[in-house]
């Protein structure tokens, strides 16, 4: 027990800072075979969740780090219990869901830090900024944890928290997603972008269309080339204003005009 | 509720350059960037951490450093891998000392596209995950121990070398274009409102998937329930900037009404069992 909390620990430190990649459940799961003395079950149920992941790629759909750590948990748990692969990668999903569920409220219990870190950063303490830092992530760290502790003693657990997101779980993962909203407004109100609501709607308009044929990051990553090709029209267009003076007045001796 | 950042820079003039031990400690820092994640402003008190060493020594003034910590604690999400990129183009642009609305906007534009960028490069490392599967189906437990270490040395590297890289282009970058900040101002104001708006459809993305993959819908469905998602989420931020700028509600009045909201959709989705929302 000893050494799958430590594992666990180890994992769920790993998807949420460091270097993210321990998670990923071919890794997550060989590890955690190793932990419980089934390697050969845990590199199977890694093989399934990468082709499940894989699938869901393909299929537009991305997931929280800690909902696949805790996916992997689930699967690997239950194919040490006898199920079989495949019906576990395929009941995992729900695992998923509750995961992203699970990391919204998480997030939206630690914007309560914000106060605090708004506060640290106006008297210039960089340190309190730091400890404010690591306090989601021990919180992180310790959710994802005891959850996956829980799962790997029986899976059955998973039942009772799919039948509580009817309340709590699920308020504060909506208003996890939602208060994205409100440090998204203060951003607009001090960038001064108010005014610029054409292109605001454009960026809007240019996302939502490429969500719905790729993968977020691919949509992220073409609005952000066109981004870049808008900064960069409106800074030459500026400049060519000023140096298009300059030039009419040497070139064409403008300057006498007057 | 105060909301530190909103003035400008006291000392205007161009600072030094950043020495290599002072980047070093930033990419170190840029581990734990994701460790603070929080609902209101994604990354943004990680973030600041770690680019705390860079703007002390790019800000003696002690109000400007404290001003810069301020306005660095606004929402950013910038992804795992190639957070330190958009890092080190900020840094070069706080050399230059231009306007606060000139680096939000870079600061979005350029984070966003660390975090896309990101995204893709996990793509890349795709045939690597595949040819290891391939061998793990084998029985070869030894080709998953050289895939986890070659990923785990990649993503250290690619946070030193990405700074590295980062804070080279933005210096040149903002080199060239601080002889016209009027033009830069606007054109990253222009931009960044552009990004903006993508970034408020793709926050509600994550979700909209795992619950249709749950509903097993159609892959029609997956369309809808973006766009309804996207719109809710664009109807609530342009609701708050109103409330924040003419309505003067503080960030905790705010807050409490995104709750409400959220228990609003909450008791709908229970009541209809509606996967839409």
């Amino acid at each position: 027990m000893g050494i799958l909390a430590a594992v666990l620990i180890l994992l769920a430190a790993d998807a949420c800072g460091f270097t993210n990649v321990l998670h990923r459940p071919l890794i997550a799961c060989t590890l955690i075979g190793a932990a419980v003395g089934a390697v050969s079950e845990g590199i199977t149920a890694g093989i399934l969740c990468e082709l499940t992941l894989l699938a869901a790629a393909g299929m537009t759909i991305e997931f929280e780090s800690g909902a696949v750590l805790l996916y992997a948990v689930f699967v690997s748990a239950c194919v040490k219990g006898g199920m079989a692969p495949e019906t576990a990668a395929v009941t995992g999903l729900a695992v998923l869901y509750l995961g992203n569920m699970i990391a919204k409220a998480v997030n939206f219990v630690s914007a309560a830090l914000m106060p605090s870190a708004r506060k640290a950063a106006s008297e210039g303490k960089d340190g309190t900024l730091g400890i404010l830092n690591l306090i989601p992530l021990v919180l992180s760290i310790a959710v994802y944890t005891a959850l996956g502790i829980m799962m790997m003693n029986n899976t059955e657990v998973i039942n009772g928290f799919m039948k509580m997101p009817g309340s709590l779980i699920l308020v504060l993962s909506y208003a996890g997603i939602l208060l994205q909203c409100l440090g998204l407004a203060v951003l607009l109100r001090n960038i001064g972008a108010g005014s610029k609501t054409g292109l605001l709607m454009a960026g809007f308009g240019t996302a939502v269309i490429a969500l719905a044929s790729a993968v977020p990051s691919f949509a992220l990553t073409v609005c952000a080339a066109v981004s870049l090709a808008v900064m960069m029209f409106v800074y030459e267009s500026s400049g060519k204003d000023a140096v298009t003076a300059k030039s009419d007045t040497k070139k064409g001796g403008n300057d006498k005009w007057w | 509720m105060v909301v530190v950042g909103i003035a400008s820079y006291q000392d205007k003039n161009e600072a030094y350059p950043l020495d290599k031990k002072t980047l070093n400690q930033i990419a170190l820092r840029s581990f734990l960037v994701k460790a603070g994640k929080n609902a209101e402003t994604g990354e943004s008190v990680g973030w600041a951490w770690a680019m705390a060493p860079g703007l002390k020594k790019i800000h003696t003034n002690e109000d400007d450093y404290k001003l810069a910590l301020g306005h660095h604690l606004e929402y950013v999400d910038s992804g795992y891998y190639l957070a330190p990129f958009a890092m080190g183009m900020l840094l070069a642009m706080e050399q230059q000392k231009p306007d606060l609305e000139t680096l939000r906007s870079v600061r979005t534009t350029a984070a966003s596209a660390a975090k896309s960028l990101s995204g893709m490069l996990m793509c890349l490392a795709l045939p690597g995950l595949l040819v290891t599967l391939a061998q793990a189906m084998n029985g070869n437990t030894a080709s998953v121990i050289v895939y986890a270490a070659v990923m785990v040395i990649a993503s250290v590297w690619l946070r030193f070398a990405s700074l590295r890289i980062g804070y080279s282009r933005g210096t040149r970058i903002a080199e060239k274009t601080a002889k016209n900040m009027t033009a830069l101002k606007k054109a990253a104001v222009a931009g960044g409102a552009f990004m903006l708006g993508a970034v408020i459809a793709v926050s509600t993305a994550g979700m909209s998937g795992a619950a249709l993959m749950l509903s097993n819908a159609a892959a029609g469905g997956l369309s809808v329930m973006i766009a309804v998602r996207a719109f809710i989420a664009l109807g609530m931020t342009m609701l708050l900037l109103y409330l924040l700028e003419r309505k003067n509600w503080s960030l905790g009045k705010c807050a409490l009404l995104v709750l409400a909201a959220a228990a609003v959709i909450a008791c709908f989705v229970i009541l209809t069992g509606s996967a839409a929302v």
